[in-house]
């Protein structure tokens, strides 16, 4: 771990909004032992239904949210730096990526559908549905919150120094980016 | 945090998520599986600690945030390896 700093830079956003996140965490901390647990009790039906999911696909969704939560973290910055305009572009471009993330999700929803693996196929992929869908409901809310900051950004409603609300929103985004970093694993990967 | 720094981490990000996929290759399902969530949990601890900006804050809150998916995927490692 890196070591302690005796001068504490300020928490960002609001206070609220990180007791927000430590309760949506514990739920999907929740959610995602649940998976794990099932997969313990049946490995064999884990692992032939995982095999249904398309690898390249689960990485796709990866990248496009890692990279939608990176340009979320450049538009704080643009904007702590007096660039609201930039600010504003960098969170369209966070939305354009998180739009990626979400076509490419309900494409493998879609599909998956029609091969009959719905939320009552089987205990994978009834977990499968609750988990992943529950953080793509998270994710449409990200997308609308993204969108309605880029425009206040663009109408330079974020002075430098008052960027709590603006901090808050991107951490919502960031939280949705850290619950899928342990998703992707779980989900997609063979093992 | 610079432009530059966090672009750094993004590229870390996207190398950790790649390699979490050349990982699946590793014959022991026990290395894998310790591999996997490994990366994990370094994915996990940019996202906190650059992205999040906690590095530098109040170490309570970084420790909380740190905790989760580090707890987690200590548990899916015990839960799926036992």
């Amino acid at each position: 771990m890196p070591k302690d700093h005796s001068l504490h830079a300020p928490l960002p956003g609001d206070l609220a909004m990180w007791f927000f996140i430590l309760a949506e965490l514990t739920v999907f901390a929740l959610l995602i032992l649940a998976f794990a647990i099932t997969e313990r009790l049946d490995p064999e039906l884990y692992t032939l239904n995982r095999a249904r999911l398309d690898l390249s696909t689960g990485l796709a969704l990866t990248i496009s949210l890692l990279t939608s939560g990176y340009l979320a973290a450049m538009a704080v910055t643009a904007i702590r730096k007096k660039s609201p305009r930039l600010g504003s572009g960098l969170l369209l471009g966070a939305c354009l990526s998180a739009t990626v993330y979400t076509t490419l999700k309900f494409g493998e929803y879609q599909h998956l559908a029609s091969q009959g693996l719905d939320i009552d196929a089987n205990r994978f992929f009834t977990l499968y549905w609750i988990v992943t869908g529950f953080h793509f409901l998270h994710v449409l809310l990200g997308l609308v919150i993204l969108a309605f900051m880029s425009l206040r950004a663009w109408r330079n409603y974020y002075p430098p120094e008052q960027l709590g609300n603006l901090e808050s929103g991107v951490l919502y985004w960031h939280m949705v980016d850290l619950i899928w970093v342990v998703l992707f694993p779980l989900i997609y990967l063979p093992r | 945090m610079s432009y530059r720094e966090l672009t750094l981490y993004w590229l870390a990000l996207i190398a950790l998520s790649v390699a979490s996929l050349t990982a699946t290759h590793i014959p022991s399902p026990l290395i894998l599986l310790l591999s996997i969530l490994t990366l994990a949990f370094g994915k996990a601890w940019i996202i906190v600690d650059y992205f999040m900006g906690l590095r530098s804050v109040k170490r309570s809150w970084r420790l909380a945030l740190l905790l989760w998916p580090l707890l987690l995927c200590l548990l899916i490692g015990t839960i799926l390896s036992a």
